[in-house]
């Protein structure tokens, strides 16, 4: 205690008490005084101060809320809307028209024909796996 | 990550930390949902290079002050441009000591507001290892981690802090009482 009537221990139970930080009581003047002057009283003080959380008011829906913006939805919604099928359609056109050539007519021996036929295969193919490759990666 | 559930779990786990430091840090509850809003967004777009939780708080931790700073620098720079004859600008409110009886000076909620007066005017970083290590009682190490500073210089800003915060509070106090 000092010499000013205020009993330290008391003060700082009443502080610890939460009583004077939510407005159970107010500090007397004395007492006012007192933590002004005693480093101890005013050290419990500012801690409990600091330590106090604010009172906040989250709204209910905030979370799902923002959950809902989150830019994941929107890319969902780009790939689903604008597929890009035109190399399997074009790959499927191609592939279809070997197969006819190859065996609707004569089979074509050691010819130029034959070459061109083995090309375009092997064309197609290398297409399809440069067009799809990276669309099955990035699934 | 991570779906959209999952993702909004994140966000209820965290929002009571998001939303308290913002408060504490602005000094103003003044578009607070808005800046947690831009948080979490924030987070969300930097999640995909995350492996553990840890790593993750930490992440939102410097997000939150990151947003706090630029919020207040923003508040300075408005504050700087508004006159003292602007009538919506409260300047009765704001200066210490002005008005109110001195019964009124001894309450509770003058201390408080007090207290967060005098937080505003701590240096960033001091301001940031306060509120991190008192309000959400995170560790000195976790501090440095969010800060990436050192330990001892956490110890050090948080010593200064607490020191100026006190002597800030008598300063407001004796005014305070000269005035009323």
């Amino acid at each position: 205690m000092r010499d000013d009537g205020v009993n330290c221990e008391e003060l700082q139970r009443a502080l610890r008490g939460d009583q004077v930080l939510r407005g159970g009581r107010k500090l007397t003047k004395d007492e006012s005084a007192h933590v002004d002057e005693c480093d101890a009283c005013t050290e419990m003080l500012l801690t409990l101060a600091l330590d106090a959380k604010p009172e906040v008011s989250i709204p209910a829906d905030f979370a799902a809320r923002v959950a809902a913006m989150t830019p994941g939805r929107q890319e969902k919604h780009e790939m689903t809307r604008t597929p890009r099928p035109w190399g399997v359609i074009s790959g499927m056109a191609v592939v279809l028209v070997v197969l006819v050539v190859c065996f609707a007519g004569s089979p074509p021996a050691n010819s130029w024909v034959g070459l061109v036929f083995v090309m375009l295969v092997a064309t197609e193919i290398a297409g399809l796996a440069l067009w799809l490759g990276p669309k099955w990666r990035g699934r | 990550m991570h779906g959209e559930a999952q993702f909004e779990d994140v966000i209820r786990e965290h929002q009571g930390f998001v939303f308290r430091t913002l408060v504490r840090l602005t000094g103003s509850r003044e578009h607070v949902e808005d800046l947690a809003q831009e948080v979490f967004l924030r987070l969300y777009r930097g999640m995909e290079s995350f492996r553990g939780d840890a790593k993750m708080t930490t992440y939102l931790y410097r997000i939150t002050l990151n947003v706090a700073q630029d919020e207040w620098k923003r508040r300075k720079k408005e504050q700087s441009y508004t006159s003292f004859d602007d009538p919506d600008a409260g300047w009765e409110d704001r200066l210490a000591g002005a008005g109110g009886d001195a019964e009124q000076m001894l309450s509770s909620k003058q201390r408080m507001a007090g207290l967060e007066r005098a937080l505003g005017e701590l240096s960033e970083a001091e301001r940031q290892v306060i509120v991190m290590f008192h309000q959400e009682e995170l560790t000195y190490e976790k501090i440095a981690e969010v800060l990436s500073l050192p330990l001892n210089t956490v110890r050090t800003h948080l010593h200064r802090g607490r020191k100026k915060l006190k002597e800030r509070l008598r300063e407001g106090r004796t005014a305070c009482a000269m005035t009323a």
